[in-house]
């Protein structure tokens, strides 16, 4: 799922196309299985701008994870939001992934879940 | 230059090949503990079967589409989601449902140790697509390897269990020998040509034989196909393999394993 932006996107668009900003777009885009973000939850290992063309670096939980479609789709959604981004590409780089991955603030929500 | 090897026929040829085995493989034996969801013998194993269903899908789901980018004319389809097609690069024991869950435990426990053996010796392939892929399924099947051990264990703790895994490994582990291909395969030389795989034939299969074959012996079974380790040499011996009953480009037997 996507949570609303807490900015809108005309602000992204005055400061142009921020590495900070796709950043700060993603962490819009929550895992659909837990209230997390993708970006607390160490999925994203790269972010690229070239001209209006966003690249983004990522890798899943598991190989297996059933929702791969699903967030490359809220992805693509989210970012084609702001300002400028004409095209948004996905490269699954196959990163290890294990829980020292995920952020602090993503531990204390899983925490609280009572999932960590 | 990953793109230097594309231009050798008889490597691309066996990286496909090396592909669609591995994948098909994992497919169906995705697909197979699938179906054990509703029929293990706990809940935890029900679990299990679904955790270990889904990776296995998932790591069929990361390599077939590595079949898609290279320019090899007539390569195989994936097999995801309904797509019929007549070859399937499986080894016998998985393209059917298994009627018990010691056939599960079985393919878990000498069936993808064998995908494993090959991964590890992908790891440092000049395809780097392949490689990194590697890696990463090497560190979700840690998972497997220690689960199926487990189940093995639990099996040979009756007379009952291990009689009817003693069935299961004298059907699969001789067929999981041939799998590995004949010394000095034409096509795994080219693959090492082009710096594409580490290992070979041999090498492969002793380093499978060294994963597997303690753990059965070591809870009371016989080992088929007169393996034994020889001491001198530091190497499992085993008697001649029947390969004119292997269809090596789908590496399966021809004739279905008699469990």
């Amino acid at each position: 799922m996507i949570a609303d932006g807490s900015e809108g996107d005309g602000m992204a668009e005055e400061r142009g196309l921020t590495v900070e900003a796709i950043i700060s777009a993603l962490s819009e885009v929550y895992d659909p299985e837990y209230p997390i973000s993708i970006v607390d939850l160490g999925l994203i290992r790269g972010v690229e701008i070239d001209g209006g063309v966003v690249r983004v670096k990522l890798t899943f939980t598991s190989l297996g994870c059933p929702c791969t479609e699903l967030i490359c789709d809220d992805i693509r959604a989210r970012l084609s939001r702001i300002g400028g981004v004409k095209r948004v590409e996905i490269e699954e780089v196959f990163d290890r992934w294990d829980a020292s991955a995920i952020s602090r603030k993503g531990r204390e929500v899983l925490r609280n879940l009572g999932v960590i | 230059m990953e793109r230097d090897w594309m231009e050798d026929d008889a490597a691309l040829a066996a990286i496909v090949n090396l592909i669609v085995v591995l994948a098909d493989n994992k497919y169906y034996l995705g697909r197979r503990l699938s179906e054990w969801v509703v029929g293990a013998p706990s809940l935890e194993g029900a679990v299990a079967a679904a955790a270990l269903a889904q990776e296995e899908l998932g790591h069929a789901r990361v390599l077939y589409p590595l079949l898609e980018e290279l320019p090899f004319p007539g390569r195989p389809s994936p097999l995801e989601r309904g797509n019929g097609r007549h070859r399937r690069y499986a080894v016998s024991f998985v393209v059917e449902p298994w009627s018990s869950w010691v056939h599960a435990v079985a393919g878990l426990a000498l069936i993808d140790p064998a995908i494993n053996t090959m991964f590890e010796h992908l790891t440092d392939s000049t395809y780097v697509a392949l490689a990194r892929r590697a890696a990463r399924i090497l560190q979700e099947e840690s998972f497997h390897s220690e689960y199926a051990e487990g189940r093995v264990r639990e099996l040979a703790e009756t007379s009952e269990g291990r009689c009817a895994l003693q069935s299961c490994v004298d059907g699969l582990l001789p067929e999981m020998l041939l799998w590995f291909g004949p010394q000095h395969e034409p096509g795994v030389e080219a693959l090492r040509r082009e710096g594409l795989i580490a290992g070979e034939n041999e090498v492969w299969r002793q380093r499978y034989l060294n994963r597997v074959a303690p753990l059965l012996l070591e809870v009371g079974l016989r080992l088929p196909a007169h393996l034994s380790w020889n001491r001198t040499r530091s190497a499992w011996e085993y008697e001649a393999l029947p390969w004119e009953d292997w269809d090596q480009l789908e590496r399966r037997l021809r004739r279905k394993a008699k469990l």
